[in-house]
């Protein structure tokens, strides 16, 4: 199921050892592409078909038969549908310090993504 | 504590699915029902704490830039605004904004396969493309705010319709507008058309 560029996969991790260069500026612009790439391939692995939008997925993510998946997908089925719920800790679009959310994201749903499509 | 209108609305050239798009400065009050328009319009607040407001006042921030020139207060106090807007100086380097832009654009394009990604990947490369724009234009001085304005005097080789797709499928991706099946062969062109081309965006105009 889990067909995700290495690309994505350096990115994420690159982002989970420096959380910080990823809070603001640049670094936050390129996580918040990265992840939309990222759902954009999840999506094609999942559906064989695009999602439109980050709801739209979350949509299907919400009303799939969760049959036929391995614990390893189910797992990460799982994780990407808290992702999704807490979306707005990654593009909220507040001038506010940003720091505790992304840091928030990449720890709570990040990391366990990564650790489970590198196993 | 300020309200302001800014974008198409107070431009006075909204669409039918315009976002009704809010500044508001030191406070998250609701918008007062009679700036709404109608029930079915999207409000989008852009939200500062007065100190990151008078962060980005100091450093001349361009989006600052466009709330005093093309916003319309909506609530606070009319006099202190106008001082504020007065004594505000917008910066006239724009490099280093431009320059972050294009290593987006650079992350967008290293793996052949994202452009097949088609709505996640149209509406990342407009946000990227439209502030390339707005950026490089007004470092000579042209401070151009409307999306579609400003994408094609800042690239004039795209064309109109390409830009129109490229905002509607953004407007699908990032706002959840409802996607008609006629379109679905244009924006696979249209990804196409940047997977090809992303790299003209990055000679400035």
């Amino acid at each position: 199921m889990t067909m995700i560029s290495d690309v994505l996969i350096s990115q994420f991790r690159d982002a989970i050892q420096n959380p910080i260069e990823y809070t603001s500026g640049v670094g936050r612009k390129t996580l918040q592409a990265a992840f939309d790439m990222f759902l954009g391939q999840i999506s094609e692995s999942l559906f064989d078909g695009q999602s439109f939008s980050r709801f739209d997925l979350r949509m299907r993510l919400n009303s799939m038969e969760l049959t036929g998946y391995d614990e390893k997908n189910m797992k990460i089925i799982g994780h990407l549908k808290d992702a999704l719920k807490n979306i707005d800790q990654l593009y909220d679009k507040s001038y506010d310090d940003h720091v505790p959310d992304i840091k928030k994201f990449i720890e709570n749903h990040l990391v366990p993504l990564l650790e489970m499509l590198s196993c | 504590m300020y309200t302001v209108l800014i974008g198409s609305y107070a431009r006075g050239t909204s669409r039918d699915k315009s976002d009704l798009d809010i500044v508001r400065i030191n406070h998250l009050d609701g918008l007062d029902r009679n700036f709404i328009p109608s029930e079915s319009t999207v409000l989008s607040y852009i939200d500062y704490t007065y100190s990151a407001f008078l962060d980005l006042y100091d450093s001349g921030s361009l989006f600052l830039y466009h709330i005093f020139n093309e916003g319309k207060l909506l609530a606070g106090d009319d006099d202190s605004w106008a001082v504020l807007k007065s004594q505000f100086k917008v910066k006239s380097s724009f490099e280093k904004e431009i320059d972050e832009y294009i290593a987006i654009l650079h992350f967008l394009n290293s793996d052949t396969l994202f452009c097949k990604l088609i709505f996640p990947y149209l509406s990342n490369m407009f946000k990227v493309i439209k502030n390339i724009s707005i950026f490089s234009l007004a470092g000579k001085g042209l401070y151009v705010f409307e999306k579609r304005e400003s994408i094609s005097m800042a690239f004039p080789f795209i064309l109109n319709e390409q830009v129109d797709a490229l905002i509607l499928a953004h407007d699908i991706f990032d706002r959840g507008l409802e996607l008609h099946e006629a379109f679905s062969n244009r924006f696979h062109e249209l990804a196409e058309y940047f997977g090809d081309s992303w790299n003209k965006f990055t000679a400035l105009p």
